[in-house]
């Protein structure tokens, strides 16, 4: 496991607890030499900007762990320099200090908090209450740092270290921590074989994004497999998990997609609690598989219906959190459809048009995308190669694809699964459809 | 990008009226909002979405949240949403099948008993 990094590495992560690199804003020589010495004498490092538009070009390069900022400044208003550092998603976490040396009176002070600043001190401004003041705001700031660190590292340790093995199946799983300093996402994935042989490929998330999410993504994960090993099937696993987080954790809501493979993987079932529908990838084109659908966990409702399909040899299924394709300046169905785009597209395949998809939840077979296994049409050709082509070819697909999601705002997390070719010994078994 | 909220009373419903967007960091001020007005004997709410722009999965959990605390004192809270960016989150997490979504806060008032 790879060490979390992110933003509670800053320029003065290597200074004494108490002390870090502050960025002093101020356009007067005098006040921001008075300030700087009296932070220097602190024990402090510290960066000097005359301008709003020097300190932005300093906070772009690397935030510093605080900044005190005048919020008269020729160039631009300091809250205008605030909105900005706070808007940026790397230095959103940054304290922010006002510090003003005209009188202002209470309104003034509270449309800087409001703002986004964290404090803000009026001339005559005594150096220990300034101190003080940094420090209670630092302190402040290294916790939630702390939190951060603490539940991505526990996020991490709670999913699965090795890539998971299952026979017959072929899979590739991918986790992005976004690394936002606000931002522990609820995603998690699994992959393991019940006592009977059934394979199961999960994947979820739970609401919000703070440890305590963490920590319920961790109880799903665990209770889903519990309920699994004791034999129940994904219909009932789904329900149990849904009374569980009722009465557990009754503020919280959660998705959770489930695939579950018989012993000879000739089949495929899905049940899904408001997760985002699978992917699925034929060789006749690439579509979202909606069947199986149900409301989210953590709101009093029937457990899904299951949807089951046969499962012929190359198909491949990817499962996703949103994260992929969650973004806040555009519709979540255009980013499906893009996603469906660019998969089929790295099989040589289209998209299969929704209208194939079928209705949402009905049963049998109406709910998967209705041609992707018609390999005729598009003349018996698979995208199937060898066996090992295929196994480079799927991570391919998942690095891709999580590269894609970098940048975003969330945390992602991802499996692709193959029905691995054909071994010989579970050929008959397959039954192709007409 | 902010949240705003106004609310106002239309006979035994109060109407809450969203705008901006619902996420992680802005859900919270919806969450009290709503639990203020349960907490003052609102318990008939029409939440009007026309105005959301963006909600993700923080959003949705208080909905649920609000239609949990309104239902413990056998109250509804009602959505108004026509679009059709919204409206796919409800169905992707089923959650069409637990609100019942309106077309405008007319329609929602009239629907409800």
């Amino acid at each position: 496991m790879t060490a979390p990094t992110g933003p509670t590495r800053r320029p003065g992560a290597g200074r004494p607890a108490n002390q870090a690199t502050v960025l002093v804003v101020d356009d007067s020589d005098s006040k921001r030499y008075i300030m700087a010495s009296w932070l220097r004498r602190a024990g402090h490092a510290v960066i000097e900007a005359a301008s709003g538009r020097e300190a932005l070009g300093i906070v772009d390069r690397g935030a510093p762990d605080l900044a005190v900022l005048d919020v008269h400044l020729p160039d631009m208003s300091g809250l205008e320099v605030c909105a900005r550092i706070k808007q940026a998603r790397a230095s959103a976490g940054m304290p922010v200090l006002h510090v003003s040396a005209i009188a202002v009176d209470a309104a003034d002070r509270s449309i800087g908090l409001d703002g986004g600043a964290d404090a803000y001190l009026v001339d005559p401004i005594e150096p220990r209450e300034f101190l003080s003041t940094i420090g209670a705001l630092l302190r402040q700031s290294r916790r939630f740092a702390e939190e951060h660190r603490i539940a991505l590292t526990l996020q991490r340790s709670l999913l699965p270290a090795e890539p998971p093995k299952l026979a017959g199946l072929r899979i590739a799983a991918r986790y992005h921590a976004s690394t936002e300093h606000a931002e522990i996402g609820g995603d998690f994935y699994d992959a393991f074989e019940t006592p009977s042989g059934d394979g199961l490929v999960v994947i979820g998330d739970v609401q919000g994004h703070s440890l305590a999410a963490a920590v319920i993504m961790a109880e799903l994960r665990y209770s889903l497999r519990a309920y699994a090993f004791d034999g129940h099937s994904p219909a009932a696993v789904v329900e149990r998990l849904n009374r569980l987080i009722l009465v557990t954790h009754p503020e919280s809501t959660a998705t959770v997609c489930l695939l579950a493979f018989p012993p000879d993987r000739s089949r495929v079932t899905v049940v899904n609690a408001g997760h985002l529908p699978p992917l699925v990838v034929g060789p006749a084109g690439a579509g979202f598989w909606e069947g199986g659908a149900g409301v989210l966990l953590g709101v009093p409702a029937p457990a899904p219906a299951p949807d089951t399909v046969d499962l012929p040899a190359g198909t491949r299924l990817l499962l996703y959190t949103d994260g992929l394709v969650e973004r806040r300046d555009r519709p979540i169905d255009e980013t499906m459809t893009e996603l469906a785009e660019q998969v089929a597209a790295r099989h040589g395949v289209g998209r299969l048009d929704p209208a194939h998809t079928g209705e949402r939840g009905s049963a049998g077979n109406a709910g998967l995308p209705g041609n992707a296994w018609d390999a005729e049409a598009r003349g018996g050709a698979g995208f199937g190669g060898s066996l090992e082509r295929a196994a480079v070819a799927l991570d391919q697909l998942a690095d891709a694809l999580i590269d894609s999601a970098r940048g975003a705002d969330d945390d992602v997390a991802l499996v692709a699964v193959e029905r691995a070719p054909e071994d010989g010994r579970h050929q008959d078994a397959v039954r192709r459809p007409s | 990008m902010d949240l705003s909220l106004t609310t106002r009373q239309e006979g035994d419903h109060t109407v809450v009226v969203v705008g901006g967007e619902i996420d992680v960091y802005t859900a919270p001020k919806l969450r009290e909002q709503l639990i203020d007005l349960v907490s003052a004997g609102s318990y008939h709410l029409v939440v009007d979405m026309e105005g959301v722009e963006f909600l993700d999965s923080t959003g949705l959990g208080v909905l649920v949240g609000g239609l949990k605390r309104v239902r413990a004192h056998d109250g509804s809270l009602r959505l108004v949403c026509t679009q059709e960016r919204i409206l796919k989150i409800f169905r992707i997490t089923g959650l069409t099948k637990v609100f019942p979504i309106h077309a405008s806060v007319e329609e929602a008032l009239s629907a409800s008993d």
